[in-house]
């Protein structure tokens, strides 16, 4: 809260005064350019690409602007891009995805959040123990948990299905996200527990009508987290989803992989473009909150 | 009937020992002040009656009913926190009534009682505020009326006032009085400061390192202080402190005391209400400053004077006795009057005598 405030304060602070071109903010203004342009210009050359026609794309540079703009790419993109033999577009990865998002999210969330609070306000026996399994959790690399993952994902008979993604992706989010809901709760005096007690209130209780009503900044640093992450996961995806839910990045990966003929520099940009809209789209909406979050408590301690 | 009854009650965190048997009986509708230093236990006694903490040894009875291992929510009691602990998201309103919410009050009476405690504290107009838009003061009124509106016979309050400025703090102190005298619950409220509980007690049990080391009405405590620790901590300034020795003459007592002049060797406190047998010898001797009266003649210590500090309604003056330091209260005009040496007579009746070795009061 009096982060929040903080952040107005700063926000609406008068310029310093004697503000001037000096060699030093020169210096720091193309510095901080050349940053953005490293990270933007790649964004650029593929939005730039999927307007062009076959024929442009041929004959030009790939800095050059389109003659005549088209979204025809993104359509053939979208609906009748190949993999393989199968012409059906990237939209099946798009819907795939946002089945394997959607409960993969509000799970992993609404799970790390519990936890984060029982950790942080309810001190029971071995709690310590489980934060330094979670914290050894949180380090372990994927690569090392993908094969027992997949004998123990099969033995139950999940494996290759959507709920077994679902299952995998909860899983892996809940280390990290735990931590941050961890911190945060862990900031939040412990007399307002004592309160809520003695006006009667149980652990869940005080969980949904207090300790969540308070959580809006980490509750959106952890959906973009989760947002971004699982979106943007293809691993886990290609490994566990099975052949009818592959996410849309491994699907974006088998257009752009499977050649016959000319290669369709157009529609493999166009269908780049599509796979990484939503986690854009979340950047912008929300980044605000991010930082704020952040900030709150979230990623320090 | 809410009766409260602590029966030697321990705690320890580790391997320190945070209560010692602590053993008190509150009577129904007394208002008890849990008084000490920080921490001397008395936050901890508190939660221990409300049961969010637990205790390892002894017993807890409200209302004749043992709570010992009943949880916070079942033992029909309400508590105010150091920290207010608002819930920030929720109108005062809100606050206010969640207790009734989650124990499914009907509607129409979770109003009543709300209107009732919101006219009692004079909120009414706040109810539909966050708490951050409240000062101070309306925070600390909104979490009392949030106990209040739970109508339980035990309140307890845990240094309520301690996040007030002084103007404020004496402010809610009368209304906590008033309260009090309204609703006729019993209460129990823990405070480091002596003029709360003062004012406020029916009666006080200064704690000290864990153990009750006086438990009894204000006046009992500023008046006959069972121990030194007690005699230092109540009272401001503090009781002064004199070496002296105890020396029988036959049926009467003697007390002898360093600086005493006049010709006299011992003073004769016969009629003092020795609580323990007196023994002879070493005694620590402790008078307010306010029953020392400056004399001319008579038996009397002889102080060089100090200073004098003038504090509006009176004046305080600071005597050096035989390299002893003792404070005075005089009037305002006395102290003006003050000479550069000044005979300092011990009143019989009002003093104070301390066994060194234990501390205790004889």
């Amino acid at each position: 809260m009096s982060v929040a405030v903080e952040h107005v304060a700063v926000a609406s602070a008068p310029r310093p005064k004697g503000f001037q071109i000096t060699p030093g903010r020169i210096g720091l203004y193309a510095f901080l350019i050349i940053s953005a342009l490293f990270f933007l210009i790649p964004l650029l050359i593929v939005f730039n690409t999927s307007l062009k026609p076959m024929d442009e794309i041929r004959a030009g540079d790939i800095f050059d602007l389109p003659i005549d703009p088209s979204f025809a790419a993104w359509a053939e993109a979208w609906t009748s891009a190949c993999t393989g033999r199968n012409c059906e577009g990237i939209r099946v990865g798009f819907w795939n995805s946002v089945k394997i998002l959607v409960p993969s999210v509000i799970f992993s969330i609404l799970i790390a959040a519990i936890n984060g609070y029982a950790l942080a306000q309810w001190r029971f026996k071995g709690s310590e123990l489980i934060l330094g399994a979670l914290m050894l959790g949180a380090f372990i690399p994927y690569q090392v948990i993908l094969y027992p993952m997949v004998r123990i994902l099969s033995t139950v008979g999940l494996y290759g299905s959507l709920p077994g993604i679902i299952v995998v992706h909860i899983i892996f989010g809940l280390p990290v996200l735990t931590l941050i809901f961890r911190n945060f709760y862990s900031g939040i005096p412990i007399e307002l527990i004592k309160a809520a007690r003695i006006d009667g209130a149980g652990f869940f209780r005080i969980f949904f009508s207090i300790m969540l009503p308070m959580s809006t900044n980490i509750l959106i640093v952890a959906l973009i987290l989760q947002v971004t992450g699982i979106w943007n996961d293809y691993l886990l995806g290609l490994i566990f989803a099975g052949r009818e839910n592959l996410p849309m990045t491994v699907q974006l990966n088998n257009i752009v992989g499977s050649v016959t003929g000319e290669r369709t520099f157009n529609v493999d940009m166009a269908a780049t473009m599509l796979t990484a809209l939503p986690p854009l789209i979340v950047y912008f909406l929300s980044g605000r909150y991010f930082v704020r979050g952040i900030t709150a408590g979230a990623v320090k301690g | 009937m809410s009766t409260i009854r602590i029966q030697n009650v321990n705690k320890s965190y580790g391997p320190l020992q945070v209560l010692k048997n602590v053993d008190l009986a509150i009577a129904s509708g007394e208002f008890t002040v849990l008084l000490g230093p920080s921490g001397c236990g008395k936050s901890t006694l508190l939660s221990a009656i409300a049961g969010l903490e637990e205790i390892q040894e002894g017993g807890i009875e409200l209302g004749g009913r043992d709570v010992t291992h009943v949880e916070p929510a079942k033992r029909d009691i309400a508590m105010v926190f150091q920290s207010y602990a608002l819930y920030p998201t929720m109108t005062v309103a809100g606050n206010m009534s969640f207790g009734l919410r989650v124990n499914r009050t009907p509607k129409a009476e979770i109003d009543e009682r709300l209107n009732w405690a919101a006219r009692l504290l004079q909120i009414e107009n706040l109810l539909d505020r966050k708490p951050s838009q409240l000062s101070g003061g309306q925070r600390q009124r909104v979490a009392i009326g949030r106990a209040l509106v739970r109508k339980t016979p035990v309140y307890l309050f845990d240094e309520p006032l301690s996040n007030l400025d002084a103007k404020l703090r004496t402010e809610m102190r009368v209304e906590i009085k008033r309260l009090h005298q309204t609703l006729g619950a019993t209460m129990i409220y823990v405070t480091h400061d002596q003029i709360e509980a003062m004012t406020l007690a029916t009666r006080i049990a200064l704690m000290r390192a864990g153990v009750v080391e006086q438990f009894g009405h204000p006046e009992d405590l500023y008046q006959r202080p069972a121990s030194l620790f007690v005699a230092g901590f109540i009272g401001s300034p503090s009781m002064n402190f004199l070496p002296g020795k105890l020396a029988p003459n036959g049926t009467a007592v003697g007390l002898e005391l360093p600086g005493l002049g006049g010709g006299q060797q011992a003073i004769d406190i016969t009629p003092y209400p020795f609580v323990a047998p007196a023994k002879t010898g070493e005694i620590t001797v402790g008078l307010r400053p306010e029953d020392i009266e400056l004399v001319s003649d008579g038996p009397a210590l002889e102080g060089k004077t100090l200073f004098v500090e003038p504090m509006g309604a009176d004046s305080l003056a600071w005597f050096d006795v035989a390299g002893h330091r003792v404070s005075v209260r005089l009037k305002a005009d006395d102290g003006k009057r003050v000479g550069e040496t000044a005979r300092l007579a011990v009143p019989t009746d009002k003093l104070s005598l301390f066994d060194p070795s234990t501390e205790n009061r004889v």
